[in-house]
């Protein structure tokens, strides 16, 4: 057993974790020359891993992340007011579609019962609701998108 | 580190407050860890790009839950490495391939193949002699767990306390990997130096 090189490991045991190294590692490298050139050849290897210079990226990452901040953050206001401002637009227009069309609209309920008259409200505010919903939902989705 | 932690202590508190400028700071100080890692485990460089812009996002999101039980530069390494795991997840391609672990021992495969040249004249030749990018292409061929535990040891110096950290790895079977890893890369070398030198 004495006689035998030590293992690969035991090499490297003793070039990188000296302070774990047996006894007899220790022993035989100091009485052993192939040995020894062996844990120089992975100190060696260490020395020239240690020379290569550091990768760098093509860009400036600092000011890239920091510029991906700005630009998010005028998204999300730029979006709230898109949202906002559809929200008011469609209020107006069936404000104005109502007010416009309601003598017509008188005119043609009278000729109906009270009965259809009110289903077709329940429809009409059913429709609204719905659309509503769906502009709010889509709204807090994108809201969460813009979160990361 | 003492110092490190003040540093990173007082640096959080101003990203915290809605200082932007202390953020930009933070990138500089651990850009070099992050690309580090991510050059070693991820080979295309658009990936590349957009994971180093993809980690610092998330540590700007998660910068409120640190703990300071680490330091800061240790934190973002380990939300590095767990974003480019994701990613080669995702992706299905594997940090650790055991398939083309070599179980016999090196030296002798290259005593036995060589003859005629004693074991000193290769080693010495090879390692002295070797170019950045004979080392660089050889660390490529290793897998992407064993790239990014040489390069964390050997040039970014950090302690096995760190690199556990940062790769969830126990102190054992990170010796063990490091020990697999260099082994891997010096039989890549021997055998790259006998195809073209001999
Ligand atoms: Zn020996």
């Amino acid at each position: 057993m004495k006689n035998k090189h030590l293992t690969d490991s035991e090499i490297q045991q003793f070039a990188f974790d000296k302070a774990e190294c047996k006894k007899e590692v220790v022993e035989h490298i100091s009485s052993c020359s192939l040995c020894k050139q062996r844990v120089e050849a992975y100190l060696l290897l260490s020395t020239s891993i240690k020379s290569i210079p550091d990768p760098a990226l093509g860009f400036d990452l600092s000011n890239r992340v920091m510029m991906q901040f700005d630009t998010t953050s005028k998204k999300k206001t730029l979006l709230d007011y898109f949202v906002y401002a559809f929200i008011i637009l469609s209020i107006t227009v069936v404000g104005f579609c109502i007010a416009y069309f309601s003598s017509v609209f008188i005119n043609w309920f009278k000729g109906n019962s009270t009965v259809s008259m009110a289903f077709l409200i329940c429809i009409a505010l059913s429709i609204l609701m719905i659309l509503i919903i769906d502009i709010m939902k889509s709204h807090s989705r994108k809201m969460k998108m813009l979160k990361f | 580190m003492r110092q490190d932690q003040s540093t990173d202590r007082k640096l959080v508190k101003k990203v915290l407050e809605g200082n932007s400028n202390a953020f930009k700071t933070i990138v500089v100080n651990t850009q070099g860890l992050v690309v580090q890692i991510i050059y070693k485990m991820i080979k295309n460089q658009e990936d590349r790009e957009d994971l180093a812009q993809e980690v610092f996002l998330k540590a700007y999101n998660k910068l409120g839950s640190f703990k300071f039980n680490s330091k800061l530069s240790t934190w973002i390494g380990t939300i590095t490495y767990n974003t480019c795991l994701n990613f080669l997840d995702r992706k299905k391609i594997p940090i650790l391939n055991i398939v083309d672990e070599d179980g016999s021992e090196s030296w002798d495969l290259i005593d036995k193949k060589i003859p005629g040249y004693s074991n000193s004249q290769v080693e010495s030749y090879l390692f002295r002699k070797e170019k950045h990018q004979i080392i660089t292409s050889a660390i490529e061929n290793l897998p992407p767990l064993y790239q990014t535990l040489i390069t964390l040891y050997h040039n970014q110096e950090l302690s096995y306390k760190e690199i556990g950290e940062i790769t969830n790895l126990p102190e054992g079977t990170l010796k063990n990997y490091l020990y697999r890893a260099r082994k891997q890369l010096k039989n890549n070398l021997l055998h790259k130096y006998k195809r073209e030198d001999l």
